[in-house]
C-alpha cells in the first residue's frame, strides 16, 4: 500500500499541473508563431482585480 | 461519532509512524494549494457574471457589472492576507490536517454560496461565499503545510516550500481553463453556466484537497532525515532558536522581511498584471500574442518557485534575494533597450527571467523565516508577512498603470510609455536589496526559552 501511494500522490498532482502547463503552453504559441502587425484590439474587461490576472503569491 | 472525527483531524493523530516516506508530504501540500491557487483564474468568470439576465447580452439595467463582479476576487485576496495573519497562531496549534480541512471547507462552500448566489441573482452573496468565506479557505489553506514541511525537510527547507507554492503558482493554469471548459460544457441558451461550473468546482476542489488533508502528516518530535545531522541551532548554517510569532514582529528581521517581500512582489505584479498590454504597445503585435506572452510568463512564474527556492539551500537566503534584487534591476533597465534595438526574443526572455525571480520571491520567503525565527511558529509569522502582499498587490499595478496612462497622455509613444516604470521598478528592487543586506540574526533577547509541546 505504502509503495503504491507515493506515485498515486505525485501523478494525482503532476497530472493537472500538466495539463494547465500544456494548456498555458498552447496560448503562448502565437508568441512564436504569430505576425506583428497589431490586429484590432477587444476592450480587456478589468475591475478593482484588474485583468485575467497572474499576479499570484 | 463526533468525537472521533474531530480526534483524527489533530496534531497528535496525524504524527507520523515509522516508514513513512516524508515524500508523501509535498504532494498534499500541492494538491491544496493548487486548488485555492484557483482564485487567480477567476477572472474568466467575470465577463459571463455580466449575461446572467441578459442571456447572450449584456443588460445594462438589471445584469451585474465588470466593476461590480470585480469586488469578488478583491474580497477574496484582502480575506486571504488577513486570515493568514489572523488564523496563523491557531493553524499552528491545530496541525496541517485540520486547517487543511477547514480550508477546504471554505473554500468549497464559499463556491457553493456562490453558485446559489449566481442562480439567485444576488450579488451580495456571492460576495459573502466567494469572498469572505472562500477567502478565509485561500488564507487557512495558503499557510497551512508551510511550517510541516518544513519540519519534514530541516537539510532543504527551500526546496519543500518552493513546491507547495509552485503548486499556488500553478492553480491559476488549471482554474482558468477549467472554469472555461465547465461553462462551455454546461451553458444553454440565455445562461452562461457559470453556477454549476461553480459547483462542479467545489466538487472537484473538495476531493483534491481532502484527499491533501488525509496524506498529510507530521513528524514525530525526535524524527530527523537520514543520515542528516541538524547544525547548532543559530549557527549559520542552521535554523535560528525559534521566536514566538508575537515576538516576531517586534523584531527589525521582520519588518526588513516585510519590506524585501513588498518590493520584490510591487516589482514582479507590475508587470504581470500588464504584461499582454506591455507587449502589445511595445512591439505593435496583437492581442493574440500579447495574450501568449501572459501565458508563457505564467509558466516562469510558476517554475521559478520551485528553482530559485531551491537554489536559495544551496547559496543561502541572504545571496538568492540579493540576485533577485541586483540581477533584477539590471533586467527591468534592459526591458527598454530590448524595445529600442526590436528585439521581441530578447524582451520575452529578459521577463520571463524577471517573473521567475518574482514567483522565488514568494517560495523563498518562508523559508528565510525559519532561518530567522525557528520553524516552532514559522507558519503564523509567514501568515503576517503576507499582509506585504496585499498592499505590493495595489502598489505595482497601481504605479505601471497610472505613469503609462498618463504617459501616453501626454503623447509620449505608446511604445516608449513605460520606459520610466521600469527605471522605478529598479529603484523599488534596490529599495529591497538594501532591506535584504540589513538582515541579521535576530539578538537571542527574543529567543523563547521554552517551548509548548
Amino acid at each position: 500500500m505504502k509503495t503504491v501511494l507515493l506515485p498515486i500522490a505525485w501523478i494525482l498532482v503532476l497530472a493537472p499541473l500538466s495539463w494547465g502547463v500544456a494548456r498555458s503552453v498552447q496560448r503562448s504559441m502565437p508568441l512564436f508563431t504569430g505576425g506583428t502587425t497589431a490586429a484590432p484590439e477587444k476592450p480587456v474587461p478589468t475591475g478593482p482585480a484588474g485583468p485575467a490576472s497572474t499576479n499570484r503569491p | 461519532m463526533s468525537v472521533p472525527l474531530l480526534h483524527c483531524l489533530s496534531r497528535e493523530a496525524t504524527v507520523a509512524g515509522p516508514g513513512f516516506s516524508r515524500w508523501l508530504v509535498p504532494p498534499a501540500a500541492i494538491a491544496v494549494h493548487m486548488c485555492i491557487g484557483e482564485v487567480y483564474g477567476f477572472s474568466v468568470f467575470n465577463e459571463p457574471m455580466t449575461r446572467l439576465i441578459g442571456g447572450a447580452a449584456h443588460d445594462p439595467t438589471r445584469d451585474w457589472t465588470i466593476p461590480q463582479v470585480g469586488w469578488i476576487y478583491s474580497i477574496a485576496l484582502v480575506l486571504l492576507g488577513l486570515s493568514a495573519a489572523v488564523f496563523g497562531k491557531w493553524v499552528e496549534r491545530s496541525g496541517p490536517r485540520k486547517t487543511m480541512v477547514a480550508s477546504a471547507v471554505c473554500f468549497c462552500s464559499g463556491l457553493v454560496l456562490s453558485a446559489i448566489g449566481v442562480r439567485l441573482h444576488a450579488l451580495w452573496l456571492v460576495y459573502l461565499g466567494y469572498g469572505v468565506v472562500g477567502g478565509i479557505g485561500l488564507g487557512l489553506g495558503y499557510i497551512a503545510p508551510v511550517s510541516t514541511l518544513m519540519k519534514w525537510f530541516p537539510d532543504r527547507p527551500g526546496m519543500a516550500t518552493g513546491m507547495a507554492i509552485m503548486g499556488f503558482g500553478g492553480g491559476a493554469l488549471i482554474g482558468a481553463p477549467l472554469g472555461v471548459s465547465l461553462m462551455a460544457h454546461f451553458k444553454s441558451a440565455g445562461d452562461p453556466g457559470v453556477a454549476p461550473a461553480f459547483l462542479t468546482m467545489a466538487g472537484l476542489y473538495a476531493a483534491w484537497m481532502l484527499f491533501g488533508a488525509w496524506l498529510v502528516r507530521v513528524p514525530a518530535a525526535d524524527w530527523k532525515p537520514e543520515g542528516w545531522q541538524p547544525a547548532a541551532a543559530g549557527s549559520k548554517a542552521g535554523p535560528a532558536r525559534s521566536v514566538s510569532v508575537d515576538q516576531a514582529w517586534k523584531t527589525p528581521q521582520f519588518w526588513l522581511l516585510w519590506l524585501v517581500l513588498c518590493m520584490n512582489v510591487s516589482a514582479g505584479i507590475g508587470v504581470l498584471g500588464q504584461a499582454s498590454l506591455m507587449c502589445q504597445d511595445m512591439f505593435g503585435v496583437g492581442a493574440a500574442v500579447g495574450g501568449g506572452f501572459a501565458g508563457l510568463l505564467s509558466i516562469f512564474n510558476m517554475g521559478g518557485r520551485f528553482l530559485w527556492s531551491s537554489v536559495s539551500d544551496l547559496t543561502g537566503r541572504r545571496t538568492v534575494y540579493a540576485i533577485y534584487f541586483l540581477l533584477g534591476a539590471l533586467l527591468y533597465a534592459l526591458v527598454p533597450w530590448t524595445q529600442k534595438i526590436g528585439s521581441r526574443t530578447l524582451f520575452v526572455a529578459v521577463t520571463a527571467l524577471i517573473i521567475s525571480m518574482y514567483g522565488g520571491g514568494f517560495a523563498t520567503i518562508p523559508a528565510y523565516l525559519r532561518d530567522l525565527f525557528g520553524t516552532h511558529q514559522v507558519g503564523a509569522i509567514h501568515g503576517r508577512l503576507i499582509t506585504a502582499w496585499s498592499l505590493a498587490a495595489v502598489v505595482g499595478p497601481g504605479l505601471i498603470n497610472y505613469i503609462s496612462t498618463a504617459k501616453k497622455k501626454a503623447g509620449v509613444p505608446a511604445a516608449e510609455a513605460y520606459n520610466g516604470t521600469l527605471y522605478l521598478m529598479c529603484g523599488l528592487l534596490l529599495v529591497g536589496l538594501v532591506a535584504n543586506l540589513l538582515v541579521r540574526p535576530v539578538h537571542p533577547r527574543h529567543h523563547l526559552q521554552t517551548i509548548a509541546p
